[in-house]
């Protein structure tokens, strides 16, 4: 997978995942506010029976009337007396507070239920009757809830890998349908340049018209198409590649790569000086070197002016290459090392050449320097 | 055994209380007499006033001025009992009365905890 | 004069041309096939010194080709022609028994000089001529032999035959590969006029160089 892919599907599971969760939670704490709402309501009822219960009691000891009344008790349950001043008659307990407003109420861990009395047995207008929570089918509902939410969410987290895959099939059948697309094309051309190439080479050889000027033009324009081909090829493949890192001797590639571009040089007549220290040995595969130099020098030659200055310098540690071309400004140097911070293809602007060389720079660990005056000069600098 | 203490505890609650003098020669001695049960009276007022306030204000203009329809007494019991006549006593001792009378039957001294 | 011959098999019919073109010019027979189908054919037909295969092409990939033809005992050397250079690509080819590869788009002084090396591997040398004693030298590339720096005039088909003894020294050559490699398709061999080549580079190289296997062939005695 690649990164776009990896970073759009962390995004789809990020929302997808957070807002399902989102709302998932709150269903359940709904229904946990719920449910926990019927089992106090089963418990209230409970106390209501009781309160039946309770009246049926004093009714019986209101009958009775003996000169000692036993406040009827229950386990479980406490209760109290009160007469229409809401006064404490008896009970089996003696609330601080009660909240004669309310019917049925929860104070603290306790329920309470204020039922009125009529007739007023032994003076009693209201019954105030409590109990304990209990808890248990409370803690369960808690249990289950969370159960719930645990499976619910590794769930929602299965479906939504499963729909994010779905999600970034489409992308990720346009990226491999256009990888395969440039793979094709990029193949395709291949073959004519080769013609193209090996007849211009196949000329000089029968009839020696190797310095006619428009036979330069075609070798010239030939060989940037056979560059930029490289290049595209090298980009699609790069992961792919078979490299053989050999102790390369950058100093002959150097003059090699030169040669190879001479007629390019000649022909904007640039004034070329060379400091090519001897023998100078990097551990590189051969063609990670051609597209690096080739690019740097390509650029070099492009953009710079007809009888310009081409400096190329090799030293044990840095090639230099500078040419009196019409510079970069200071805003995109930067913007140039920023784009390569994050891995993306060319947007435009200097082509895929300087993409090129700095994967090429990141690859072996080079350094990578551009110092450049506008309008007057630029020189890039590769240190290892 | 539980029987045993029941029956200890009623009998120290019986010898806890006397009415007051004043209450035994205004009211006991005649419902006594006439065999008006006093304590089923308090119970009817409770079960329909609730409070020692509202059975004393209620009680107060009955006594000033009883009849059929300010009695807190049945209709039926007006077949065996007649209407009580007017009690002609000073507003405090009434009063005072009615408390030593209320305090007397007071539910609240009775109830025993399981 | 013999000729190398070299078997191209590319499909594009300009660049098959001009490699054609180059390679004649410098010398070389070239037997262009444009798929699988006739390159198989000029093979069978002629005696072929090396083959130059394009990956790309109908019916048949330049490797299958290659298999298949190895798979069946021909030893005939062959470079690959590959557009890419992944890892695949080059590993099989080697596993296929490719002798190398060269990456297009290639130059074609390029292409001539591994041609160059791979022929004169056949003899087993890195050199140009092979000393064959007696101041006789054979060059490799030419065909040709030379005594003190003078052309020995040779029949084609007594050069093409001190070649194929010079190509497997100390090898016993059934008398049906001679035939298949001195004459064309189209020619009938002859046992008679092998004889009169055996004599005439015994008498070159001396009696004893070339060993007579009764009913079978002969054999080239190298030092």
């Amino acid at each position: 997978m690649l990164q776009s892919e990896k970073r759009s599907l962390f995004r789809f599971l990020g929302i997808y995942l957070s807002s399902t969760f989102l709302l998932f939670f709150l269903a359940t704490v709904i229904f946990y506010d719920f449910q926990k709402h019927q089992i106090i309501d089963t418990q209230n009822r409970g106390l209501s029976q009781e309160a039946e219960r309770l009246t049926e009691a004093l009714r019986g000891l209101n009958r009775t009337f003996t000169p000692s009344l036993v406040y009827p008790k229950e386990r479980h349950f406490d209760s109290a007396i009160y007469n229409l001043d809401r006064e404490y008659i008896f009970g089996s307990f003696n609330p601080k507070t009660i909240f004669w407003d309310r019917e049925y109420y929860q104070q603290g861990e306790m329920l309470f239920y204020i039922h009125a009395l009529h007739p007023y047995y032994l003076g009693a207008s209201h019954l105030v009757i409590a109990r304990m929570i209990d808890q248990e089918p409370i803690d369960n509902l808690l249990n289950m809830s969370i159960v719930f939410l645990f499976v619910a969410g590794i769930f929602f987290t299965v479906l939504g890998l499963f729909l994010g895959r779905l999600f970034i099939a489409p992308m990720k059948e346009s990226i491999e349908n256009m990888n395969r697309f440039i793979e094709d094309t990029t193949h395709e051309f291949n073959t004519p340049i080769s013609t193209i190439l090996t007849n211009i080479e196949l000329l000089d050889t029968l009839y020696e018209c190797e310095g006619k000027q428009e036979m330069k033009r075609i070798e010239i324009a030939s060989k940037t198409l056979s560059r930029l081909y490289e290049d595209l090829s090298y980009l699609k493949l790069n992961h792919n590649y078979h490299r053989e890192i050999e102790a390369l001797d950058i100093s002959q590639l150097i003059y090699e790569r030169i040669e190879y571009f001479n007629t390019l040089i000649e022909a904007k007549q640039l004034d070329l000086t060379l400091n090519i220290k001897k023998d100078i040995v990097l551990d590189m595969d051969r063609n990670d070197a051609i597209r690096m130099i080739d690019n740097l020098l390509s650029n070099a030659i492009k953009y710079n002016k007809k009888e310009g200055i081409l400096n190329i310098t090799l030293t044990k540690n840095r090639l230099s290459i500078l040419d009196s071309g019409v510079g970069i400004k200071k805003e995109d140097i930067e913007l140039i090392h920023g784009r390569f911070k994050r891995a993306n293809m060319s947007e435009g602007g200097f082509g895929i050449g300087l993409d090129i060389v700095n994967q090429v720079v990141e690859r072996y660990g080079f350094r990578f320097h551009i110092i450049s005056i506008y309008t007057k000069n630029t020189e890039v600098i590769i240190e290892w | 055994m539980v029987r045993f203490f029941l029956i200890i505890v009623i009998s120290l609650n019986l010898t806890a209380q006397t009415p007051s003098p004043m209450l035994q020669k205004n009211c006991i001695e005649c419902h006594i007499k006439q065999k008006i049960p006093s304590e089923l009276i308090y119970r009817r007022y409770l079960m329909r006033y609730s409070t020692h306030k509202a059975i004393k204000k209620t009680l107060l203009e009955y006594l000033k001025a009883p009849s059929k329809e300010n009695s807190i007494m049945p209709k039926q019991f007006f077949l065996k009992f007649p209407q009580k006549e007017a009690l002609d006593m000073n507003e405090t001792v009434l009063e005072e009365s009615i408390d030593a009378y209320l305090d007397y039957f007071d539910v609240r001294r009775r109830f025993v905890s399981f | 004069m013999p000729k190398q011959s070299i078997l191209l098999l590319e499909d594009d019919l300009q660049l098959s041309d001009t490699i054609k073109q180059f390679l004649d010019y410098w010398g070389y027979e070239v037997y262009p096939a444009y798929d699988a189908l006739q390159a198989r054919d000029i093979l069978y037909e002629r005696a072929i010194d090396l083959m130059l295969l394009d990956i790309k092409v109908p019916h048949q990939s330049g490797f299958d080709f290659l298999a298949e033809v190895r798979a069946e005992g021909d030893k005939t050397p062959a470079i690959f022609i590959t557009s890419l250079n992944s890892v695949d690509d080059v590993t099989k080819g080697f596993d296929m028994g490719c002798d190398d590869y060269i990456r297009k788009p290639f130059a074609l002084k390029e292409l001539r000089a591994r041609v160059d090396v791979i022929l004169k591997r056949n003899f087993g040398t890195h050199n140009n001529q092979i000393d064959l004693g007696n101041g006789y030298l054979f060059d490799v590339k030419g065909l040709f032999l030379s005594y003190k720096n003078r052309r020995v005039a040779l029949k084609t088909k007594e050069a093409k035959l001190l070649a194929l003894f010079l190509k497997n020294p100390n090898e016993l050559l059934l008398y049906e590969r001679i035939f298949e490699v001195l004459w064309e398709y189209d020619e009938r061999p002859s046992q008679g006029s092998l004889r009169a080549y055996i004599n005439t580079l015994r008498h070159i190289l001396g009696k004893s160089k070339i060993e007579t296997v009764k009913h079978m062939g002969y054999r080239y005695v190298a030092e």
